[in-house]
């Protein structure tokens, strides 16, 4: 399947904001409303979740919403084939795509290239016996999910005491402390969930100190803790321990190494969550990891346009 | 969510073992590793992915090639 996959060019996407008839109205919505119309799914209202081979003139070659390995298969093969038969001219689109992509206003296009960048997963970490309901079998036990956090040079150097001198701490700003307790320690664990708003942040403090400074290099060490909830029909929350080290070079104005574990304990559970029946308190691990910049690490935050994010994601 | 179609192997993780105590900085790395995501769960990214499907339309159109999109509710390369 690889060998076939090669012969096309792979791309990953977010589908609820392409698909909407109503605000999908730049140029890669409509060419993906284009053919997913005839995919798969056609059905108005649901959605187009799926694998779509398509030419960059948006014909559709095939589409399917399968895992079955054999199935993609006969997918890449079927579409290569359909796509033996068309003319350059019905293949491909009369003008420069890239002259369009200012027209595509998405939260990609305020990756912060000089600031920092976290990969983020989430993870149930295991549970004692008589203190927490045993997980059920089957993929929820292997379940695990990642994310990005986003922080722009100004930001990144706030993780770092402003006087490099071995000892010197101090807290992280609150407008930080809540991206990451809003937006990043929440239980997405087994699917797509809700962010904290800000005032269900109840306790947020991380500490950043420096343990050693070679040159321009700067180690600290960040340690902390957090506490979300939200109390109602959809009471849920974390409460977190936070423990990491990084390194910072004063010169070049970035991290060259970060890792930040946050563990502690989760309840309750938000509609696409997937705790119904597990929604008593259990442990869960998250971590935050330097990400290296390739192509598939400049995805957005899930939650970029919630209020916390709003200093980096703004045309503004 | 579940990308079944990328793990070709079930991975056994920790889980059948004792959870690390207290997370302190002895006990770091035991948790970082048990977080971290094994090399198999990651093998989706044994394909090259484009970030965006625009990104996929625009090196498609250079290269004369035809796009495999892959589509979720949630973007496929981070929270799904």
């Amino acid at each position: 399947m690889l060998k076939l996959a090669a012969e096309f060019v792979p791309a990953a996407d977010e589908v609820y904001r392409m698909q909407n008839l109503k605000t999908g109205t730049d140029p890669e919505c409509r060419l993906f409303q284009k053919f997913a119309e005839l995919g798969h799914y056609r059905r108005p209202g649901t959605t187009r979740q799926g694998t779509y081979c398509v030419s960059p003139s948006g014909i559709l070659l095939g589409s399917i919403n399968s895992n079955d390995p054999k199935r993609i298969a006969d997918l890449l093969e079927r579409s290569l084939a359909k796509w033996g038969t068309l003319k350059r001219e019905e293949r491909l689109l009369p003008t420069d795509p890239r002259k369009q992509l200012a027209d595509i206003k998405r939260p990609e296009r305020h990756y912060p290239e000089d600031g920092l960048v976290l990969n983020v997963t989430s993870r149930d970490m295991p549970r004692e016996k008589g203190k927490a309901k045993p997980t059920r079998t089957g993929w929820r036990e292997f379940a695990w999910n990642q994310d990005f956090a986003w922080f722009t040079k100004g930001e990144a150097r706030q993780f770092v005491p402003p006087e490099a001198t071995v000892g010197k701490k101090q807290d992280l700003p609150v407008a930080l402390l809540h991206r990451i307790a809003c937006a990043h320690l929440i239980d997405n664990v087994r699917g797509q969930t809700s962010p904290f708003e800000e005032n269900q942040v109840k306790k947020a403090q991380l500490s950043a100190e420096v343990t050693a400074v070679d040159g321009d290099v700067v180690s600290v060490r960040l340690e902390g803790e957090t506490r979300t909830s939200m109390e109602g029909q959809r009471e849920h929350g974390l409460e977190m321990r936070l423990l990491g080290k990084a390194t910072f070079d004063l010169a070049k104005g970035r991290f060259l190494t970060f890792e930040l574990v946050a563990v502690g304990s989760r309840w309750g559970g938000t509609l696409l969550n997937g705790r119904r029946g597990d929604a008593d308190a259990a442990p869960i691990g998250i971590l935050f990891t330097l990400a290296a910049g390739s192509p598939c690490e400049r995805v957005a935050p899930a939650f970029n346009r919630h209020p916390v994010y709003r200093p980096v994601v703004s045309d503004t | 969510m579940f990308r079944g179609l990328f793990v070709t192997l079930v991975v056994a993780l920790a889980g059948t073992e004792a959870a690390p105590p207290e997370l302190n900085d002895q006990t770091f790395a035991a948790w970082r590793d048990r977080i971290r995501p094994q090399a198999a769960e990651r093998c989706f990214e044994t394909v090259h992915w484009l970030p965006t499907f625009w990104d996929g339309v625009m090196t498609g159109q250079k290269e004369d090639k035809p796009i495999l999109l892959w589509a979720m509710n949630g973007h496929p390369l981070a929270c799904t």
